[in-house]
């Protein structure tokens, strides 16, 4: 702009000091183009409208996630050239997309912008630049976009191998009762009877009608489902491996919460994430449904570890669930007070599961797990392959 | 000819063809226009004969400077071109307007002293020709390479991977800067030839300037267009078709417009009209009886017509006019004010950041002149192929004082450890250690294994040091960092002295 200023300038003088009609002309002519030019710029920046659409922005670490930007010129004047930068962290692929576009009068455009999700987080979408001018470099403008968007990464759900969730066993070594809480009211449907069905569930109808045994099963009464307790306190990881395995757990709980979604599942943690005031625990209930499983993975995706808020902590808030609940407690410490506590649970009628993180393989914690056998609490080793990152769950 | 090692950094695609047509069309009308004002009788004999060459000529002085821009050919095989082309040129134009063509062969110097004014205009024409083809082709390069906007910023990558843009930046400002001045030495030129003998001017001058400038603004959206374009091309965007298309048809369609603007409103408007340079040529005694006003007249008749000049030197006399009354003081008034400068910036060596007010803008007056000059010196030294001027003679930044980045780093034994391993690796790097953003501490613990062999386990021990202050959720323990500057120190001397022995081993080369 600088060097047609100074030239209409110079040509404003010249011809005022002379008179010259053509001189006159050219001055009309530059000074054309630059009212008209900075007209345009001006209506095209009121005209431009710029949209981000998050819709296909969620998802799980590992795919690919894409942003939709819409486009639109309402004025009715051309966009001879515009550049769209879009960038994103680098959990996101860390790229700097780009766009060049030029825009009709009152045309649109929509760019989709495909990035790669590679680790989990609730991630704020960064801003959003579109630079535009005019055809002559005189002028040109910045739009930025921001706003409080967010991009979401839930955590990769891995098949669970080994895992034999027992919700009712009336036998066993770990026998886990179930029939106190049915409803006779709510006949659930019937199954064929097993060894140490209870002759009061003989369905004596269906046995004339089949001339099989069959047994009743109801509804129960009570939200006695799936509860997972996480515990991301942060002094229970080992300083050289807390990174894997508070993600080996992080991964394990969205894996259960998304195969329990069929079931009223509920989710306890004790660390730092979204959804919970600082200081305290993230509590959600058993509820059955596709809402609650998105509460947790949507948790999951952002949640830390933080020190200061043990596991005991976790264990009063299992008192308030109904008994006869099932627990599952993923933990990477497994001592004597947990054995303590959660002996305490199972006494008072839960069904605890000891989800044990483990980096590899190994003999230590022998005396524990014995202790948990001793208590008739589940227990079980949780770890991770290489070779096709599963989660591996032995005994 | 040896071929170069150098990467080749920017692309030739294709030569710029509607920018050589547009060009050839602009200069033609550049050199129409110097003749319609200064050599009327040029195009009396045959007007459409002279166009046509002058189109002709104008085309082919930019078809072939743009197609060989990239050969690398010698000067003196441009001159032979030029030559022959212009011989050529002259024996058409002889041809066309019936004269003896045969003279061309028998006496060609004595043609050419004789179509002097036709050669004047065709040179004029080649040499912005070539210069505005110089700038087009410049610009209209496509780097191939991820560029950057400036080279201070490219500290921390290889630098054969990257390219400046800054040789754009300089052909778009060169590019506009040669356009606008272009218009406004034709404007001083209509004035001058006005001044010498209103009578000659025609008509078909104004309609020339107008068209020429509207050309004009035509290449500039297209320089623009190259400009931009080999930002988006550095940046892997590549512009469609679509929007070339457009930009050139709204851009055609506006410039259109903007003319018939220019010719509809009324260009009579009250002016000085020529009575105040009259005034001010009086003044400084250089203008010609017919410019002088006549109240200048009436009030000293005498001494006027005695001092009046021949009308035949009026031209010179204003030249050398304005040199000595208006060009001479002012350059002495600016020497002045630089050499005042250069005194504050001699004697505030160092502190040349911390002063403000005029001090500050006499001394930023004095290093914006030396830069100047330093540029113009370094171009045509380069140009003459001598060695150019050394960088640290020149380096306004020499004198002023560093501005260190501030790095906090807070307290404790994490501090420490981090604060030692950054220090460490600043010293490395100065004694030969790669280091990018990129690299990862691993990476470079081995590397600086590789410059102290003797100290590998060292190294790797401050590593997993470093690693767990940096990224360990726990701080580490006092002891660990008090190990960690005993064992740094023991690097950092080990490096120092390799730098030592380096030196001494250079100097003994």
């Amino acid at each position: 702009m600088s060097s047609l200023l100074v030239t209409l300038v110079l040509l404003g003088l010249i011809a005022l000091a002379t008179g010259i009609p053509w001189i006159y002309r050219l001055c009309y002519l530059g000074l054309g183009l630059a009212v008209g030019v900075r007209w345009w710029s001006r209506r095209s920046r009121e005209g431009i409208g710029l949209e981000r659409d998050l819709t296909r922005s969620t998802g799980f670490a590992g795919t690919d996630l894409s942003l939709k930007l819409e486009l639109k010129n309402t004025s009715r004047m051309p966009l001879f050239w515009g550049r769209v930068s879009q960038s994103f962290p680098e959990p996101l692929g860390a790229e700097q997309k780009e766009a060049l576009i030029w825009l009709k009068p009152r045309g649109r455009t929509v760019l989709d912008f495909t990035f790669r999700a590679e680790r989990r987080g609730v991630y704020p979408l960064p801003q959003t630049r579109f630079s535009w001018g005019d055809p002559w470099g005189l002028t040109e403008n910045n739009l930025i976009l921001n706003s409080d968007a967010r991009i979401v990464v839930y955590p990769p759900l891995r098949p669970i191998i080994g895992l034999e969730p027992i919700r009712h066993l009336p036998w066993g070594r770990h026998p886990v009762f179930f029939g106190l809480y049915e409803d006779p009211a709510r006949l659930r449907g019937c199954r064929d009877y097993t060894t140490a069905d209870s002759f009061k569930r003989i369905h004596w109808p269906n046995l004339a009608r089949t001339g099989k045994l069959q047994v009743k099963e109801w509804e129960t009464t009570l939200q006695a489902g799936w509860t997972i307790f996480l515990n991301l306190n942060e002094p229970d990881y080992p300083v050289d491996e807390w990174s894997p395995l508070s993600e080996l757990g992080i991964e394990l709980a969205a894996a259960l919460a998304h195969g329990f979604s069929s079931e009223p599942v509920g989710f306890y943690c004790n660390g730092r994430g979204m959804g919970a005031a600082e200081g305290t625990v993230l509590k959600l209930p058993p509820k059955q449904g596709i809402h609650r499983e998105q509460q947790i993975l949507f948790y999951l995706a952002g949640v830390e570890p933080r020190p200061g808020m043990e596991f005991s902590v976790l264990c009063r808030e299992a008192r308030s669930l109904a008994a006869g609940s099932c627990l599952l407690w993923i933990t990477p410490d497994v001592g004597a007070d947990l054995v303590r506590q959660v002996g305490i649970l199972r006494r008072l009628g839960y069904y605890p599961v000891v989800l044990w993180l483990r980096a590899r393989q190994g003999e230590d914690g022998q005396a524990c797990q014995a202790q948990l056998d001793q208590a008739e609490i589940q227990r079980y080793i949780v770890t991770r392959r290489r070779e096709d990152d599963a989660i591996y769950i032995t005994r | 000819m040896m071929p170069s090692i150098l990467p080749d950094k920017t692309g030739e695609e294709k030569p710029p063809l509607l920018g050589t047509v547009i060009l050839s069309g602009y200069a033609a009308t550049v050199g129409l226009y110097l003749a319609v004002l200064t050599l009327p009788g040029l195009l009396r004999p045959a007007p459409w004969v002279f166009v046509l060459s002058i189109l002709v000529f104008s085309l082919f002085s930019a078809l072939y400077r743009i197609g060989t821009w990239n050969l690398r050919l010698p000067m003196l095989w441009h001159g032979f071109v030029a030559a022959i082309a212009l011989w050529l040129g002259i024996a058409g134009w002889v041809f066309f307007r019936g004269g003896p063509v045969a003279a061309c062969f028998s006496r060609p110097f004595g043609v050419v002293a004789e179509e002097w004014e036709w050669l004047l205009v065709v040179v004029l024409t080649w040499v912005l020709t070539v210069w505005f083809g110089d700038l087009l082709r410049r610009l209209a390069r496509v780097p191939q390479h991820p560029a950057v906007p400036k080279p201070s910023k490219q500290i921390w990558e290889d630098a054969d991977n990257r390219i400046s843009l800054v040789p754009w930046e300089d052909a778009w400002k060169s590019w506009r800067g040669s356009l606008c001045g272009v218009i406004i030495l034709e404007v001083l030129g209509w004035i001058v030839v006005r001044g010498v003998s209103p009578q000659s001017i025609r008509p078909s001058a104004g309609w020339l300037l107008l068209l020429e400038t509207g050309i004009g603004l035509g290449l500039w959206s297209l320089g623009y267009f190259y400009y931009q374009r080999a930002f988006w091309r550095s940046d892997k965007l590549v512009p469609g078709s679509g929007l070339s298309r457009n930009w050139l048809r709204f851009c055609a369609g506006f410039i259109v417009i903007l003319v018939c603007a220019a010719l509809v409103l009324p260009a009579t408007v009250p002016s000085l009209n020529w009575d105040f340079l009259g005034r001010l040529l009086a003044k400084l005694e250089i203008s010609g009886d017919a410019t002088v006003p006549e109240s200048i007249l009436s009030r000293n008749p005498g001494r006027v017509q005695e001092t009046m000049p021949p009308r035949d030197f009026s031209i010179i006399s204003l030249i050398m006019g304005l040199l000595y009354q208006v060009i001479l003081p002012l350059f002495c008034l600016l020497f002045i004010i630089g050499v005042i400068g250069y005194l504050f910036f001699r004697f505030c060596a160092g502190e040349v950041d911390k002063i403000k007010g005029l001090r500050g803008a006499l001394i930023k007056f004095y290093l914006f002149w030396r830069g100047l000059f330093t540029r113009c010196l370094r171009s045509v030294t380069e140009y003459l192929g001598m060695k150019p001027l050394s960088q640290d003679s020149v380096s306004t930044e020499a004198r002023s004082r560093k501005k260190h980045s501030s790095l906090e780093w807070g307290r404790g034994p994490r501090a420490i450890i981090r604060r030692g391993y950054y220090r460490l690796i600043q010293f490395a790097r100065e004694s030969g250690l790669k280091w990018r953003h990129s690299r990862t501490p691993e990476e470079l613990a081995a590397d600086l294994a590789r410059i102290l062999p003797q100290d590998g386990e060292t190294i790797s021990t401050l590593t997993e040091d470093y690693l767990a202050a940096r990224y360990g959720p726990e701080p580490p323990a006092a002891g660990r960092a008090g190990r960690f500057e005993r064992l740094r120190r023991v690097v950092l001397n080990h490096l120092k002295g390799k730098g030592k022995s380096n030196d001494s081993g250079d100097e003994n080369r």
